[in-house]
């Protein structure tokens, strides 16, 4: 017989040998504590496992928790500090700062009084008019696909990264209020592999552009689907401007966001993307309607 | 498989430069999260629990907690695995405060026996033995019913226990060791009785 506390020791290394599919260490001439060992692997048996349904789902529902969470915490936070924590807004404010400041001191400096008298026959500079052939820039927001519906501006196609993967919204930009409206998404393969997404149709949020709030959201489906190399699947959900409580939602400016959950190829995990693919205006109620 | 590798320590991500970039991070941190450990929580409740549809909502609880608490996670003071452990076991005693204190094992509850070609006498057996093994775990006390689920179910070491429990870790190897031998003895008198 051993002592008990070595025999203690002893059994806790064994059970974690057991536990990585190892053979215990011990030698066996001790029936008592063999039987121990023996004992132990039968509790084993009494473990279980996850379904690869309910892991699936519960990740699902927790990024979009964590989604939400980050748009609150983003809204809190004040717009100053917003506009700075985005690196292409930040980029855009330092550019446009460091250009006003270098125009500043060659003004100062009188290094651009000789150019004055000959601006009109001066090439672009800093400051231009814009170019009166180049079309408007709302000709171009209106050049989109399936009649009347169209990408938000400033919102272009979302690639979910790592992948080939991209996703279109389409949104009419104004809606009248309290009128059904209807929300496409294109989901776009432009790699040459498949891509494997899961819980189509995705979940989609609605969300008030200028507090971050979710106003309404559309549950996840359960369905798998692969999408073929340059082959582009589309989703339709028609919205009736109601939110999560059931009333109508206040004009304004909306974005749509999309939980996209696909697998990569590198390591086949599920992971999944939130992303915004369009925004729009619910136009003010008319009083004299 | 039946232990991973020791769970990873890191915590939420801050990502020094941008909001866009720190709620990836942080995002990124809680998949990581849930990927490495949410297994063992499972586990560790079920084998508590002895039920997977308890299991799979307690899992659920303690995620979403973990998700409305993660900025306040320091990986200075316990591995994620630890402190979800931590979490799942408080979930675990308040589900068994709602259901009346007592942890019931009842016969729906054992899990049935999966078998290419089971034979009926042969399945009733293992599964009267399963309800069996888990009678004799809910007879012993608290503590050593979570020292037994979180090594047998969830695969921890000593020293996790420990700090999941907050006990020395001689501790949890003396508890171990005697919880066993309890649930030992328990099993042959019922396999005694059985076979007379």
């Amino acid at each position: 017989m051993r002592p008990r506390d070595e025999n203690e020791r002893q059994f806790a290394a064994d059970i974690d040998r057991l536990l990585r599919g190892e053979e215990s260490l011990s030698v066996q001439d001790d029936a008592d504590y063999a039987e121990a060992l023996q004992f132990a692997q039968r509790l084993m048996q009494l473990r279980d496992e996850p379904t690869e349904q309910f892991a699936g789902k519960l990740r699902n529902r927790l990024v979009v928790k964590l989604a939400e969470q980050d748009a609150r915490q983003e809204k809190s936070v004040p717009w100053f500090v917003r506009l700075f924590s985005r690196p292409s807004l930040r980029l855009a404010v330092v550019s446009t700062f460091m250009v006003v400041a270098a125009v500043g001191l060659l003004w100062r400096a009188d290094l651009l009084a000789p150019l004055s008298p000959r601006a009109d026959e001066a090439g672009p500079g800093i400051m231009t008019t814009p170019d009166p052939s180049a079309p408007p820039e709302t000709e171009e927001r209106t050049a989109a696909p399936d009649n009347d519906m169209l990408t938000m501006e400033g919102v272009p196609p979302a690639a979910v990264p790592d992948t080939t993967l991209m996703v279109v919204g389409h949104v009419p930009p104004h809606a009248a209020y309290s009128e059904p409206m209807s929300i496409t998404f294109e989901f776009r393969n432009e790699g040459t592999e498949p891509v494997s997404l899961a819980f189509f149709p995705p979940a989609v949020h609605i969300r008030d552009a200028a507090t971050g709030d979710i106003v309404y959201s559309f549950a996840p489906g359960e369905r798998s689907h692969a999408i073929r190399p340059m082959e582009v699947r589309s989703y339709r959900i028609d919205w009736d401007q109601q939110d999560l409580q059931g009333s109508q939602v206040q004009p304004g400016r909306y974005m749509i966001d999309v939980a996209v959950a696909e697998q990569t190829v590198a390591d086949e995990r599920w992971r999944t993307e939130m992303m915004t693919v369009a925004t729009f205006s619910i136009e003010t109620v008319n009083s004299g309607d | 498989m039946l232990a991973e590798a020791d769970p990873h320590t890191g915590g939420p991500g801050r990502a020094e430069s941008g909001q866009g970039e720190q709620v990836r991070s942080r995002r990124e941190e809680f998949e990581d999260m849930y990927d490495t450990c949410m297994p063992r929580v499972y586990r560790y409740v079920s084998y508590r629990t002895g039920n997977p549809s308890v299991a799979e909502d307690i899992t659920a609880e303690v995620f979403e907690k973990a998700l409305r608490h993660f900025d306040n996670y320091r990986k200075e003071k316990a591995s994620q695995a630890t402190w979800l452990m931590a979490i799942a076991r408080n979930a675990i005693t308040d589900y068994f405060r709602r259901e009346g204190r007592v942890q019931v094992v009842r016969e729906e509850d054992a899990p049935e026996e999966v078998s290419e070609v089971p034979a009926v006498e042969e399945q009733m057996e293992r599964s009267e033995e399963v309800r069996q093994l888990r009678l004799c775990l809910a007879g012993l006390p608290k503590i050593d019913q979570d020292i037994i689920s979180l090594k047998f179910g969830a695969g921890m070491n000593n020293r996790e226990i420990a700090r999941t429990l907050q006990v020395s870790e001689s501790n949890v190897g003396t508890r171990l060791y005697r919880a066993v031998q309890r649930m030992r003895e328990a099993f042959k008198g019922w396999e005694h009785e059985t076979q007379r």
